[in-house]
């Protein structure tokens, strides 16, 4: 792990904001969000409906919509900073360097074009013509597709498969940075580990760093190399997997992970009292006082900070670490 | 309680229920689609699947299986909205689809339901206690107004809300998981002996998942009622039920204790959905590839033979021709339907 | 769907209520105009001819100027044009409003009907509605009356009725189709609600503001047919109104002699209310759509 720290990262966030302008005010709905991600990583987002992680990930994919707006922050990729970038200069940058694997296949796809012209629709869109039959013949087996794919519709399509397409769209220029929302949230179980497993192959096979949006920790579990916990906007914990879920240092993770189902063994039921905090109001200290075990007066005032408690394990919390 | 004259039939009625089962499902089957004004191909929703729910000791029965499994029929079809092909189900004793009014004004109030989106179950034209004033009025829930309200209150208490938070809020101002309790308030107040709960927790974040699924364990265990438990998540499944039926392709594939079923799966099928569950373990993950037999399929499957044939790894000529049909493993009360198992011999 | 209901004024938006504006000063006009005006110079031979409206010049020789006792002029059979804006825009309104509702109340019978029985109901309502929309409305109008001699305005609301319901019924028909489906209404019959129960208590209140924009956009469009059949004469002939001033312009030949004002001031009157009734009925579908409102304000 140490010699991964010293490499510099491929992907660097720091200090992202972004708001919501609604009536009466903004809503923060990400707040000052940091975080890195290395060459051939998967770094995990996960955090519940509303924590902010898809529009974390909008946001850099520059891709908000009104009333969404980034007001503060750098995205820095390959020394190129995101959001900086013109807009022709972002078309050429966008797909080349950074894609997405949407959630909900199903919405992404055309439905009147067959797949192979919507594959060579990403391909030429960013690059020339050359060698495009073979260049989609090689994506699709990449993600386990046979060649006949091609000649279909999304329609005729099962779930899995269109997943699977996308996957291939985005992986077809080769990106340094694919982001993935949920990319398995509308699928079978069986289907779901056949995505995640094409998903893991193509980062091995093509060395791209990936970031996996979701609320399934059972996935990250399985998936991603390091995991960053979002909660009310702001990350309140980032390390690396196994240290997630061996030793939690922020209450939120610790409560997330304990309410984890397994098949493997029965665990009792642990409550979560309380709500996710109204994103309008959001209270001046720590986000996540009201429901937290320990909540002391310090909470209320001062919001935490990320700070590294243990070596590579960051979190925000004035107690982090016990 | 509730009124005994306006909801309890003739007594002997009543004593022969007593003895049968709460819920006995036959031979159920259903088919969409096909025929004269069909167009669609042919759809086996349910086929020919049949199981029991005692009701005495209540018990929590899952009913497990992916999209096109069938469980979302059953469950309607149990609940008295899908209309079945072939098969019936009794509610003890009597056919549900043959009920006349009044037998079905009881069923309705001896089986509730609770469904997967808590956003579409309150009309958006009334406040949230809509939902429950139809209930009170129907049913006649308590002596008067003011019983009726205390009924109310109790019932939000079991599901940890209070009247005066939600019930003269309209739906949009309500959280994801207040409108979810809501809705199971509402199945309590009706003090069913069945809640058909059809993937109640899939919509809802990890922190509500809990607290519903530890309210479901306290209505079984403190109210007596049972439930069946629809659900894709054999996770949850594991923590609060007592037996499994396991669904693929409308058919019923497997059914035990939830124990026996998911630590020792016998059907190729179980064995591959338990194995594709991600652990939420980082030092347990999937070392091999899921086999290329077993990825999904987008072919029509014929009637006759195992549904799961194409894509079963243990597969033999003998199961495209023939349908297994659902037998006990000797000496227990797990059933699979499987040619592995036939015969007695245990093949696994 | 997350809508307005209750005490919650946030609804209202510019064009509803200028457009609700506009047709309550012509609805005022009309019911309280009397009390300022003597509408008794409505009937015929009551009034000096041909007199422009003031501020305006006579349109050839042989004409008188104005007087400003007819500030809007009056035309060939001696009618004073205020008091005739005044007790036929009443009449027309009221012809449009009877064709409407009886119009869409069997249209939202039927489509309800339709939509929530299915099966033979549906088939034969389904069948019914759709021929009779094929049908020219207009010319078969016109037979009918043409045969009755003295129509009266309500007569008249009943028959452009006649045409009115096929739309709402498929309108109708189709949003109980989708929402029939919905989580509430399964939740009804699971608490043993009746059909009827479901379609009034569950259904109908969700249906408002497509019936409230549906009844505005026919009521604009049966004052419209009404017109255009009192402009060729087969209206009511005993009470005035502004489809039947128009027909007794053309055939005064008002046109040629060039008194604009006889059929140029119902016009106007009709362009006003039209105007009114669109933007109520624009103002009402961004109700019924919280997507078209800013953002702001949908939850």
């Amino acid at each position: 792990m140490n010699n991964e720290r010293e490499r510099s990262p491929v992907f660097r966030v720091e200090g992202l904001t972004v708001h919501y302008e609604t009536t009466p005010g903004p809503t923060v709905a990400v707040n000052n969000v940091s975080f890195d991600l290395y060459r051939g990583e998967i770094l995990g987002l996960v955090g519940e409906s509303g924590c902010g992680k898809s529009t974390t990930a909008m946001a850099v994919l520059r891709l908000l919509q009104a009333p969404g707006r980034v007001v503060a922050g750098r995205v820095v990729l390959n020394g190129t900073d995101v959001l900086a970038l013109g807009k022709s200069d972002h078309r050429a940058f966008r797909w080349r360097q950074m894609s997405l694997i949407p959630q909900g296949a199903m919405n992404a796809l055309n439905p009147v074009m067959r797949i192979g012209s919507q594959l060579a629709d990403a391909i030429t869109a960013h690059t020339e013509r050359g060698g495009l039959r073979r260049r989609i013949d090689e994506l699709l087996d990449m993600v386990g597709l046979p060649k006949q794919v091609c000649s279909l519709y999304p329609h005729e399509l099962s779930g899995g498969m269109k997943q699977r397409v996308c996957i291939a769209m985005a992986v077809a220029l080769n990106p340094p940075l694919v982001i993935a929302d949920e990319p398995t949230s509308a699928l079978d179980v069986v289907v779901q580990r056949l995505v995640a497993q094409s998903l893991l192959k193509i980062k091995n096979t093509l060395g791209n760093s990936v970031v996996l949006i979701g609320h399934d920790m059972g996935l990250m579990a399985q998936l991603a190399d390091r995991v960053a916990v979002m909660y009310a906007g702001n990350i309140v914990e980032i390390a690396p997997v196994a240290a997630v879920f061996d030793r939690p240092l922020h209450p939120y993770t610790r409560q997330l992970i304990d309410s984890i189902p397994s098949v493997k063994k029965r665990k009792p039921l642990r409550i979560l009292k309380g709500q996710p905090p109204d994103l309008r109001q959001l209270p001046p200290g720590c986000p996540f006082e009201s429901r937290c075990a320990q909540a002391a007066p310090c909470c209320l005032s001062g919001r935490p900070v990320l700070t590294e408690r243990r070596p590579n394990q960051w979190t925000a919390c004035h107690f982090g670490g016990d | 309680m509730l009124k005994k004259d306006r909801r309890e039939p003739a007594a002997k009625e009543a004593e022969e229920r007593m003895v049968a089962p709460l819920i006995d499902v036959r031979n159920a089957t259903k088919i969409y689609g096909g025929g004269l004004f069909g167009g669609r191909r042919r759809v086996t929703a349910l086929r020919d699947c049949s199981f029991t729910i005692q009701g005495r000791p209540a018990t929590i029965t899952a009913v497990a299986g992916e999209s096109g499994s069938g469980k979302s029929t059953l469950a309607g079809a149990v609940l008295g909205f899908v209309r079945l092909n072939e098969g019936q189900v009794l509610f003890t004793g009597q056919d549900v689809a043959a009920m006349n009014r009044r037998q079905r004004f009881f069923y309705r109030s001896q089986v509730q339901a609770i469904f997967q989106d808590p956003y579409a179950v309150f009309n958006p034209f009334y406040r949230a206690e809509h939902l429950l004033n139809l209930v009170i009025r129907r049913f006649d829930v308590g002596n008067g107004k003011r019983d009726a309200r205390e009924r109310v209150e109790e019932a939000l208490g079991k599901v940890g809300l209070r009247g005066d938070e939600v019930l003269r809020k309209h739906p949009h101002q309500l959280s994801g998981g207040q409108r979810q309790r809501m809705m199971v308030a509402r199945a309590y107040l009706m003090a069913p002996r069945l809640i058909v709960a059809d993937e109640p927790v899939s919509m809802v974040d990890a922190s509500l998942r809990s607290m519903i699924l530890d309210i479901m364990l306290r209505l079984r265990d403190e109210a007596g009622m049972s439930f069946l438990y629809v659900t894709h998540d054999l996770s949850t499944a594991y923590q609060i039920s007592d037996d499994i039926h396991v669904f693929y392709r409308g058919a019923l594939v497997e059914s035990g204790r939830i124990d026996d079923v998911l630590n020792s799966p016998k059907h190729p099928y179980t064995q591959l959905l338990i194995e594709s569950i991600p652990l939420p373990d980082p030092s347990q993950r999937w070392t091999t590839d899921v086999s290329v037999a077993a990825q999904e399929d987008g072919g029509i499957v014929s009637d006759a033979g195992c549904g799961f044939q194409p894509r079963c790894p243990r597969r033999m000529d003998h199961c495209r021709t023939h349908y297994p049909a659902l037998v006990p493993i000797p000496g227990t009360a797990h059933e699979v339907a499987c040619h592995l198992f036939e015969c007695g011999s245990d093949a696994s | 769907m997350r809508r307005k209901t209750g005490r919650d004024l946030s609804w209202l938006n510019g064009k509803l209520v200028t457009g609700a504006a506009i047709i309550l000063v012509v609805v005022l006009t009309g019911l309280l105009g009397r009390f300022f005006w003597d509408v008794k110079q409505a009937r015929v031979a009551s009034c000096p001819l041909n007199l422009p409206p003031v501020g305006f010049g006579v349109p050839g020789p042989g004409f008188e100027p104005a007087r400003p006792e007819h500030p809007l002029g009056t035309e060939s059979s001696g009618r004073d044009m205020l008091a005739l804006l005044i007790t036929g825009t009443p009449n027309s309104l009221l012809v449009g409003l009877i064709a409407a509702a009886v119009g869409i109340t069997v249209g939202t019978l039927l489509g309800m009907t339709a939509g929530f029985l299915g099966g033979w109901p549906d088939a034969v309502i389904r069948v019914f509605s759709d021929a009779v929309i094929t049908i020219p409305s207009l010319a078969v109008l016109i037979v009918i009356s043409s045969y009755v001699s003295q129509i009266d305005i309500q007569s008249m609301g009943l028959l452009l009725a006649l045409f009115a319901w096929p739309g709402t019924t498929r309108v109708i028909r189709a949003q109980v189709l989708s929402l029939r489906e919905r989580g509430y209404v399964q939740m009804a019959r699971l608490s043993g609600a009746s059909t009827l129960e479901i379609m009034v208590v569950e259904l109908l209140p969700n249906l408002l503001p497509y019936l409230a924009a549906g009844f505005t956009a026919s009521v604009s469009g049966n004052i419209l047919a009404a017109t255009g059949l009192e402009a060729l004469g087969l209206g009511p002939s005993r009470v005035p109104t502004l489809g039947m001033t128009i027909f007794y312009a053309i055939r005064g030949a008002a046109i040629l002699r060039g008194m604009w004002w006889w059929w140029g001031l119902p016009i106007l009157m009709l362009m006003i209310i039209f105007t009114g009734l669109f933007l109520i009925a624009t103002g009402l579908d961004e109700v019924a759509n919280p997507r078209l409102r800013g953002l702001g304000r949908a939850r």
